[in-house]
Order: C-alpha cells, then structure tokens, then sequence
C-alpha cells in the first residue's frame, strides 16, 4: 500500500488558489453549519460545498475508495445514533409514527428522518469542502501554509516532516511485521481487547522505540543545519489574489448569514415536509 | 593560515552513562585537507564527530575537557546554527537527514533555516545540483529516490550551507561501490576546491584513492595512530581494519591466522531453493522477472548487486515475504505456496539487517522464546535450543545474558543475537540480510565466523553490497541487476569475469584483482589472509612508509 501523500487535483481551480484558502474554507463552513436542524439550511450550504468540490479537479477514480468508506462509516454512525437509537434524534411526542425500528423499537417519525437527513448531508458537505485540503495542497505547501496562518515555525514545520516521513515509517512497519511472522507472530484471535493490544507488542515496541531513535538523528540533522532560529525564509511565497479574498469572503458571508439565522432561530428547528 | 578545526587533547565524558567515551585527541584541519579517521565499533569517532560539529556540549550533556575550536573560536562559545556555518555534517543514514518532501526542498533546507533571501537560496539549489548532478532530480519526491541518489541530495543539502568542511560519517555503509566512488569523487572536489573534509570509514581501501591527507585512527577512545597514510599502512592493526591487498601481502608476517571457512560438497540432493521463471515485486511494481536459479542445500551464495537491484526481493521470495507473481518458487522440491510461514521458518531462518527490527522482550531469555514458543517447542526444549543458539553465537560467556535487556547489548551483539533468534528455530538454512553493512572488518569476521560455523546449518545465503565479503565467504556468487541475474558464478571465476565489474554497480577491488591475478579459473577462494601469505612468498619487499605519530 502506498501512504506517500496524493497530490490529485493540480491545474484544478482549487489548486491554483492560495493553500491557506483550502485550509480556511473547511473551518467556515464548519462555523455556517455547525448546530443548524433545518434540512432546507442545511442543503443550501451543501449546494455551496458541491460547487466548491467540482471546482478541485479531484478525478472519482482517486478517490472512490474513500469516499466509499466515508459514506460508509456516517451512514452507520447517522443510522444508530438517529434512527436505531434516539441518542440524537429530537423526539416529538405529538408527531405521527411512520413504523417502529427492530430491534431497539425506536419510534420513526418525520421529524426522525429529517433530522437524520441534515445529519448526514452535513457530514457529507463537510466532506466535500475537506477533501480538497487532502488532495488539493502540495504536501510541500502544508508547513508553509500553517506557519503563514500563525502556527510557530516548529509546529508549521513538523506538519512538513509527518508527510515526509510517513512512507518510511510505513515501510517499517512492513518490516517489522516481516521480521516478526517468520518468528511465527500471527494477529490474535482473541476477543478480548487487552489480550489483542498485548499480542501487538513484537510489532509496537519494534516500531516505536526506532522510531524516537531515527528521531533523536533527524532532530540532530535538523539543528546542524541551523533549523529553530528566530527568522527562517520560506522558499514558498505565499500571497492571496483577488480570487482567493473572494472566496474567503464568500464563505466568511455565508458563515455569518447562517450564525445569524441560527441566534434568530431561523434554522434551529427541525423541518418536517 | 588559521585551521579550520582544532582539537587539542580533548576529552569527553558523557554524564548520561558516566561513560569516558574520547580521551587525549588531537585534530587538525586546514583548508585541503582530507581527513580519515577510523577506528572499530565503539572507538570513539562518533563522540568526535559531535564535539566538532557542536552537538556536544549544545545537544549531548558530556564533560569536556581539552580545547575545540572551529573556524578560530571554541565551540561552546558559539551556538550549533554558528557551527554550521564551518561545519556541514552527513549522517550515515541519509534517510534520516534528508527533511524535505522534495529534492529542491531539501537542498533548500539549510538556507532557509539561515534566513537568506529567497533569490539566493534559488541561486544554491541550482548550484549545487549542477554540481553533484542531480539538476534532473529537483523535482523529484525524497521518498522515491534510490539510495545513491539519497546520499548525493543529502550531500547537495549540506553544500547548499556552503560550509567550510564537512564531516561524513561512513559514507559507504550503505551504497554499492559505484555510489560509493561518485560520492567520494564529491567529496575530493570539494577538497581540491578549497573546502576541508573528515570522513569516518571502515572501508579504508576505497577511500586510499582520493587521497587522504591524514589519518586519525582511534581505539577504545583514545589516539592510536595519526599521521600520513602510508605510515598507517604499516601499523593499522590488519585483523582489524579493511586494509588494501598489497598491503596484506608486505605485512603478510604480521596477519593472524583465521579459522577454516567450512567450504560446501558438491551436492547431487534436491536444491533447497528454487525459483522456476519467476517474476517477483510489489503491488504492480515487478523487480526481477523471468528468475531461474536453483540455490543447494548445502551452498554458500552471497547475493551481489548495486541499491535497489532486487537482492532482498530474491531471497524474501523463500519466506513468502514476497510472493511470485509469475513462475514457481520451489522449496526442497515441494511449492512453496504449500508451506505455511511458520513452517518455513524451519527451513530457513531469515536475519534482517536491522536487529532493531526484532527486539521487543524485556529480556534475552524472553526474546530467544518467542520464536521457539510459536513453534510449539516445550519449555525445556526452548531453554536447551536458547542455550545452544546463544553458544553458537558466543553470547553465552555474556555475564547475565538471559537476564538482559536485549537493547541494552552493543550493536554487534545484537546482530549476533538476531542469529542466534533465528538459530533457536532449528533452521536448516540461514540467510543474512547485509550482515555487516557499516561494521569494522574484527565485527564483520567474527559475526560471519559465528553464523557460517552453525553446526546446525547446512547453508548460507547471504545479501550484501561488500564485493570482498562475498568472494571470502561464498562458494557461489549471484549478481542480481536490471531485473535479473546478470552473473551466476564460482568467486574465482566471477573475478574473472571482467565484463561484470564495470557494470551492475560492481567495482573491482584490490582483492578481485589479486584473485585474477593469482588463482585458477574456478572454485572458492582462500581467506584474503592466506591468500596473501602465499603471495607474499613470490613479492619483492616493499619500500618504507612515512612516519606518523603512534602514542605508546
């Protein structure tokens, strides 16, 4: 399996667009959908987050897989919190009882399936605004993006290095779990949760004590090459053009309209057709 | 003129292990110079390598006593980022050095950290690369480069700094010969230009060409020998250093007798491995295709090639580490797609390079258990195998041993102990994985003393990148390159074979030579030792070296 970081969408609209957009536009989306109940609300912003996923370029066969699974996990997650359970669901004792889930024999009304629906269109659009930020940014454009949105040159930096170094840690993993199954280690069948997580222990320990070895190098490679002073040039200039102070401002607009909605309560019932 | 270096009768003492790990050295080094310092495992040249490049006493907490100074001042006046402005340094593993997701990052690394204007630091990348070679890489991710190339962006990635000397630390533990002779070829550049180096190397013969100015050798932490090279050829201490053929051959009195290497029979019996058409890789990516061999159950084969030839994909194939997508891989005649992990491990016991790879237990004793336990073995089988394997390795003279922590045994131990790991599974064949990249030739001859003498082993496969290993030890060498094997022979004849030598990564070295030079055609070759002796009786005397200092 490869981990080495995909870069799908160059040439894309998005792509082309400043790297600290990319990061920006998830969090305002988050802040414009964040606790709204209303399933029209929610749709409105999703046909922005579809708009806005057309324009990353991502080609369906890169990334089927993961959408794939991501739908997979929320609509389970969605279908037993909302529906099985009432864990999340907004229960109207007056509404009208479509059927009775098995099983948990949860009452399903109206109101039930709306509220699932606007669950998981918003997980779904989240989705869309977030997948550009894995495939739209060159990892060589991450530190950079960060430390010029505030982040100390450290942290920016060590954003940098995860993707540099996740292929190797990748490959010693296989490596480790190569010199251990020709000494007979198999995965534990075991049900019992402290009985697997021990039995992963001639995979763990191998793994993480190189790893701060191979650490402790890079950190002394790093400082000899005068890394962690004051002032440090990065060679990615970074600027926002007019495009891209649209965008922000779009969603900077949309996320303000949507909080405002929300304090009036506009948006904070759920809607039943 | 002012050195670029100065050590003066330095001492370090590391307050972590209250351990005194350099004692009484000296060093100096100008503008031109080339600088060898060697030494065994554990001699101290690490220690000296941090005091110069500041990583004592900024990063390391030690005790120094004696005067460091670069570029004219003392070290612990200065801070690591000042150093680096004198001093560049290059890992022995540049997989840990190299920072950037790409080559033009990387080599970008240092200047950006120096805070220079971004028009000049595009003025260094391509200056640098056009100097090594490597313009064609810049765009390249670091994660895919082969181990050369790694080696020549992390020496780019030093450049870029434009230091006034770089220290590399055994240059050569990891690349074949033809990397090997490129990166050295740099490094000399450098020197001839102006610039200073000091190169930590075991393999002293490959470095004699470039020409080193001095030689520091260290032992036990202390000053053994420093002076020009040719009077280190006549002192270095010959069972422990790598030393030119020639010079085996005029201290031939001096060499120390060595073991017998149990050398295989002809066999008639089915081969223990055999590979019928195979193609082998990973996912869609083939590495050697169409694969015909057949390995005996009693041979001695050291697998040959340059980085990335395939060499670990062949010999991964016989523990299904790596699975034929073509053709049958076929074990003592049987398919191996027939045989389960666990029970190969029976057949073979596969060593890895890294002994890190393995330990996990709290003890020795654990350690040497686990594989045996898997196996089935009962506890008094597995304390008799553990005692057996650990005697064939001699770890069992260790004080202790069983009660150790595995981490807590020096670098050669533990790649003693990694044989004695797979020997406790009762293997009939043992491979070895680069058994002795990055040690001294004292380590390197006892480690492969230990595993070929294994009463219980019938044969040894062994991968390696070190052409003198494989023509000592093996009876039949197989050069694996481009995708397949380009060379199946005796050593004898393999030398012979002067086609090979200047392809596949391959470099003829003294000992190649001698062998042409002085043996028949075919077969196995005697111990370079003994090889020597009997040259040795034919040779004229060779003139007196130049002096150096040796403290008594």
């Amino acid at each position: 399996m490869d981990v080495t970081p995909r870069y799908l969408g160059a040439g894309s609209f998005l792509s082309r667009r400043d790297p600290r957009v990319l990061l920006l536009v998830p969090v305002l989306y988050l802040v414009a959908v964040a606790g709204i109940d209303d399933l029209r609300a929610v749709l409105l912003c999703t046909a922005v987050a579809l708009v806005y996923y057309r324009a990353a370029g991502i080609p369906w066969r890169g990334v089927r897989a993961n959408w794939v699974f991501m739908l997979t996990i929320t609509t389970i997650l969605v279908v037993v919190n909302s529906i099985l359970t009432s864990a999340e669901t907004r229960v109207d004792g007056n509404a009208e009882v479509l059927f009775t889930a098995p099983i948990t024999h949860t009452a399903i009304t109206w109101t039930t399936l709306s509220y699932a629906s606007t669950i998981l269109v918003r997980y779904i659009s989240l989705a869309m605004v977030g997948f550009p930020v894995a495939f739209n940014i060159a990892p060589s454009d991450l530190g950079v993006a960060f430390a010029r949105l505030g982040l100390s040159q450290r942290l920016a930096y060590g954003v940098d290095l995860t993707f540099r170094f996740l292929p190797s840690t990748w490959a010693s993993l296989h490596e480790t779990v190569d010199a251990q199954r020709i000494r007979g280690y198999e995965h534990s069948r075991s049900r019992n949760p402290v009985k697997k997580l021990l039995a992963l222990r001639p995979v763990v320990i191998p793994l993480t004590v190189n790893a701060l070895m191979d650490a402790e190098d890079t950190v002394n490679a790093m400082d000899l090459r005068g890394f962690g002073g004051r002032h440090r040039t990065w060679m990615r200039e970074l600027a926002f053009d007019r495009i891209d102070r649209l965008i922000l401002a779009g969603f900077a607009a949309m996320a303000a309209v949507m909080v405002t909605a929300k304090i009036l309560g506009l948006t904070g019932t759920v809607w039943v057709p | 003129m002012t050195a670029l270096i100065e050590v003066r009768d330095a001492s370090v003492r590391y307050l972590s292990t209250g351990q005194t790990a350099l004692r009484g050295t000296g060093l100096t080094v100008g503008p031109g110079d080339l600088t060898l310092v060697s030494g065994p495992s554990g001699c101290g040249k690490s220690t000296l390598l941090r005091l110069v490049n500041g990583l004592i006493p900024h990063s390391y907490r030690a005790e120094v006593t004696g005067e460091v100074l670069v570029g004219g001042r003392p070290v612990a006046g200065q801070t690591i980022r000042e150093v680096s402005s004198v001093v560049g340094t290059m890992l022995q593993d540049p997989r840990k050095q190299i920072v950037g997701t790409t080559v033009a990052a990387e080599i970008a690394f240092g200047p950006e950290n120096l805070g220079l204007p971004r028009e000049e630091i595009r003025l260094r990348i391509d200056e640098v690369a056009r100097r090594v070679g490597i313009s064609h890489l810049l765009d390249r991710a670091t994660a895919s480069l082969s181990g050369g190339e790694l080696q020549m962006v992390a020496f780019a990635g030093v450049l870029a700094m434009r230091p006034k000397v770089v220290i590399v630390d055994e240059p050569l533990a990891n690349l074949d010969p033809a990397a090997s002779l490129r990166l050295m070829a740099e490094i000399r550049r450098f020197t001839d230009e102006g610039g200073a180096a000091v190169v930590v190397e075991h393999r002293i013969e490959e470095i004699l060409p470039f020409g080193p100015t001095e030689v520091l050798y260290l032992e036990e932490g202390a000053p053994r020998y420093q002076g020009p090279v040719e009077g280190f050829l006549q002192v270095a201490p010959v069972g422990h250093v790598k030393l030119p053929f020639a010079t085996l051959v005029s201290r031939a009195a001096e060499l120390p007798t060595v073991p017998m290497i149990r050398r295989s029979v002809p066999e008639t019996s089915t081969p223990r491995l055999s590979y019928q058409g195979v193609s082998l890789g990973y996912g869609e990516r083939t590495v050697l295709s169409d694969i015909d061999l057949a390995l005996g159950s009693c041979e001695r084969v050291a697998v040959l090639g340059p980085n990335g030839a395939g060499k670990s994909t062949l010999l991964r194939a016989a523990v299904t580490l790596v699975t034929a997508s073509r053709g049958e891989v076929l074990v003592d005649g049987s398919p191996i797609a027939e045989r389960s992990v666990l029970s190969l491990a029976t057949t073979f016991g596969y060593v890895f390079q890294n002994p890190g790879q393995a330990l996990f237990s709290a003890t020795v004793g654990q350690e040497l258990a686990f594989g045996p336990r898997n196996l089935g073995m009962s506890p008094e089988e597995i304390a008799a195998e553990s005692e057996k394997a650990l005697r064939a390795v001699l770890l069992d003279g260790e004080k202790d041993i069983m009660d150790r922590p595995p981490r807590t045994l020096s670098f050669g131990q533990q790649r003693r102990l990694t044989v004695a790991l797979a020997l406790a599974m009762r293997p009939r064949t043992l491979i070895l994985d680069e058994p002795t990249a990055g040690q001294d030739l004292h380590t390197t001859t006892e480690f492969m003393g230990h595993s070929l003498a294994a009463r219980s082993v019938e044969s040894v496969y062994f991968i390696t990148h070190d052409v003198d290993l494989a023509l000592t030890y093996a009876d039949r060498i197989i050069v694996v390159d481009q995708g397949g094997v380009a060379a199946d022979a005796s050593p004898a004849e393999l030398a012979r074979d002067t086609g090979i030598w200047s392809r596949a990564g391959l470099a003829a070295t003294s000992l190649v030579r001698a062998v042409r030079d002085h043996l028949p055609d075919a077969g196995s070759i005697p111990h370079p030792f003994d090889l020597a002796r009997r040259v040795s009786l034919l040779a004229p005397s060779t003139p007196s070296p130049k002096e150096g200092t040796t403290p008594s």
